[in-house]
């Protein structure tokens, strides 16, 4: 596993092209602790935002398992009012989480942003 | 030790930083710490080395719908502290054995892991391991299939190798760790034996406490390190702080989220404990049975008898003692708070917290060494005055004990109390006595200590010439001649 300020660098280049950025984690699934953080907001609680993220994508896993749907979980998607948050999985163990101003960014920025760099997370 | 406490929505788990002597376990937290944005607490060291415990909060993660409430604690190396490292080890949810990998420390290495793990093996559920291959960045660092395979031999551990100092890998394998402590409730909840009750906030300091009576400095032995984990489970000691004894009685916490009606001031005093809930305080007892502490620029006291079974008898004494501090409060230095903390055995404890100001001894014993003969001469002369200002201050309802220790530094001021608020009233010593007593060893140890005493002398001689009635400059030329 590629180390914390690798981690951290490569939330930074996500940071740098995703417009609008606010915060963004590599988040451990099984626990929900954070294995990096990026904010600029400090009134974002990301460590708190990163644990029952971690919930959300357990239950759909669940969900996934009551429907017996053998694919896996890419992204999860959430758009709120103000911010668009995205969910990549990084792999089965953890996942990323990020977080931005939808004023200032769109869907396809973020996602591209998030493709271009979510090897660096692996 | 994994507890749910219900009343905070949490899971408490404690991952403990095991491994030999200066194996990188102090630097490992620490550059937690700093990753996870949190302090550290490490209540005592000598000579750099820990002597009880670094202690890192961390609150994060999920488990079950709860916060995860991490005590992150390392353990000393040192092998006369065995018995403190063992207490601590018997508390873990998981241990991260930090072990220094470099060829020449890897059999002190092997020898810790095969102690630490024939403990956590032995356990109900096991206790998972991470040996944490410190040191990676030595040029005579063991290769990793070497090392994998000599621990591999030893014990089931997760190896993450770490750089401490640069703090590569360090939060990866305290999550790992979380990971496996997690995995040890799950077993522990299916067993029905997860505990569930409230815990201290104060878990720090009810551990400080656990360890320091232990008994200090014991050497068990040359193999110390290694067999102190091999003793049986029989030699156990009474759980270090979680859960509390049923009679035991909680120490202080400095809880600001303790109702309102049990803080004095209302606003101020609650805004304090804020300030203080990150300090963990340590009161300890006292021959007299009362609770003290003086730590981190705050003290704290609580009498002995200043418990009660009825919450309302507790705040009827909130109440008078919070009357006589806000009727003195002109007379007393800033920053003071009166709680009514809960024993944790359904009684309420009374203390009285303050800030520590310097006092007018801090000022004296404060003197640069190259201080200027008239400027030691000036501030012994300001001393002695301020200090019977505050004789004539401290007189009333109730009258304060005045010496050089209870006597705010600043001069420039109204003299101030600057000690904790005594039970009863203090005795009141004659001017002269109480500037012979309290400035006579200062003087001493001018005398003893500067060459150029003698020019001190003969400035405290030129100011009494000016000013023949001070009573401070009489008695100060009297001491100094």
């Amino acid at each position: 596993m590629a180390s914390e300020k690798e981690l951290i660098a490569a939330l930074e280049k996500i940071q740098a092209d995703a417009s609008g950025f606010i915060a963004a984690s590599l988040v451990d699934l099984d626990s929900g602790m954070t294995l990096a953080v990026k904010s600029v907001r400090p009134d974002f609680d990301l460590t708190a935002a990163s644990a029952y993220n971690s919930e959300l994508v357990k239950q759909k896993l669940k969900i996934m398992n009551t429907l017996q749907l053998t694919g896996t979980i890419e992204d999860m998607l959430i758009s709120i009012s103000d911010q668009i948050h995205l969910i990549k999985m990084i792999n089965e163990r953890t996942f990323l989480y990020l977080a931005v101003d939808r004023s200032q960014s769109n869907l396809a920025i973020v996602r591209t942003a998030v493709a271009k760099h979510a090897k660096e997370l692996g | 030790m994994a507890t749910i406490d219900e009343e905070r929505g949490v899971l408490v788990v404690r991952i403990v930083y095991d491994g030999p002597p200066l194996s990188g376990k102090t630097t490992t937290l620490r550059r937690l710490a700093r990753s996870l944005d949190v302090g550290i607490h490490t209540p005592e060291e000598r000579e750099g080395r820990t002597l009880f415990f670094d202690w890192v909060e961390y609150v994060g993660g999920l488990f079950e719908g709860r916060r995860i409430h991490c005590q992150i604690v390392s353990v000393p190396g040192q092998e006369e502290l065995a018995a403190r490292r063992r207490a601590l080890l018997e508390t873990a949810d998981a241990v991260v054995l930090v072990a220094d990998t470099r060829a020449s420390a890897l059999e002190d290495a092997m020898r810790a892991l095969d102690a630490s793990a024939a403990w956590c093996r032995a356990q109900r559920p096991p206790i998972g391991m991470v040996l944490q291959a410190n040191k990676r960045d030595a040029p005579d660092a063991v290769d990793r299939t070497t090392l994998t395979a000599r621990a591999g031999a030893v014990a089931p551990v997760a190896v993450v190798e770490t750089v401490a100092t640069e703090g590569d890998g360090v939060r990866e394998s305290f999550v790992l760790a979380v990971r496996l402590a997690l995995d040890r409730v799950r077993a522990l909840a299916e067993a029905g034996a997860l505990a569930i009750e409230r815990l201290p906030v104060d878990a720090a300091a009810r551990v400080l406490e656990g360890l320091a009576e232990l008994p200090e400095g014991a050497r068990l032995g040359v193999d110390a390190y290694t067999t102190a984990l091999a003793e049986p489970a029989r030699a156990r000691r009474r759980p270090l702080a979680v859960p509390a004894e049923p009679e035991a009685e909680v120490v202080f916490i400095a809880d600001p989220h303790l109702p309102g009606g049990l803080i004095w001031p209302p606003v101020d005093g609650r805004t304090l404990l804020h300030e203080l809930a990150w300090l963990d305080l340590a009161p300890h007892r006292r021959p007299s049975g009362d609770w003290f502490a003086d730590q981190r620029g705050w003290r704290c006291r609580s009498a002995a008898e200043a418990v009660f079974a009825h919450v309302e008898d507790g705040r009827g004494a909130l109440i008078g003692h919070a009357r006589r501090l806000a009727a003195n409060q002109e007379r007393l230095s800033r920053d003071r708070v009166v709680v009514l903390a809960d024993t944790g055995d359904g009684r309420h404890r009374l203390w009285e917290l303050m800030r520590v100001e310097p006092t007018l001894e801090d000022r004296l014993r404060g003197i640069a060494p190259d201080a200027p003969p008239e400027t030691v001469a000036r501030l012994l002369r300001d001393a002695a005055d301020h200090l019977l200002r505050a004789r004539r201050t401290f007189e009333g309802e109730p009258t304060l004990p005045c010496s050089l220790r209870t006597v705010g530094g600043d001069m420039h001021r109204s003299p101030v109390f600057a000690d904790l608020v005594p039970d009863g009233p203090a005795p009141t010593r004659p001017e002269e006595r109480l500037l012979e007593e309290e400035l006579g060893p200062i003087v001493d140890e001018l005398t003893r200590a500067r060459p150029d005493f003698e020019t001190i002398r003969r400035n405290l001689l030129r100011a009494g010439e000016v000013r023949r009635q001070s009573v401070g400059l009489r008695v100060l030329l009297r001491l100094s001649s």
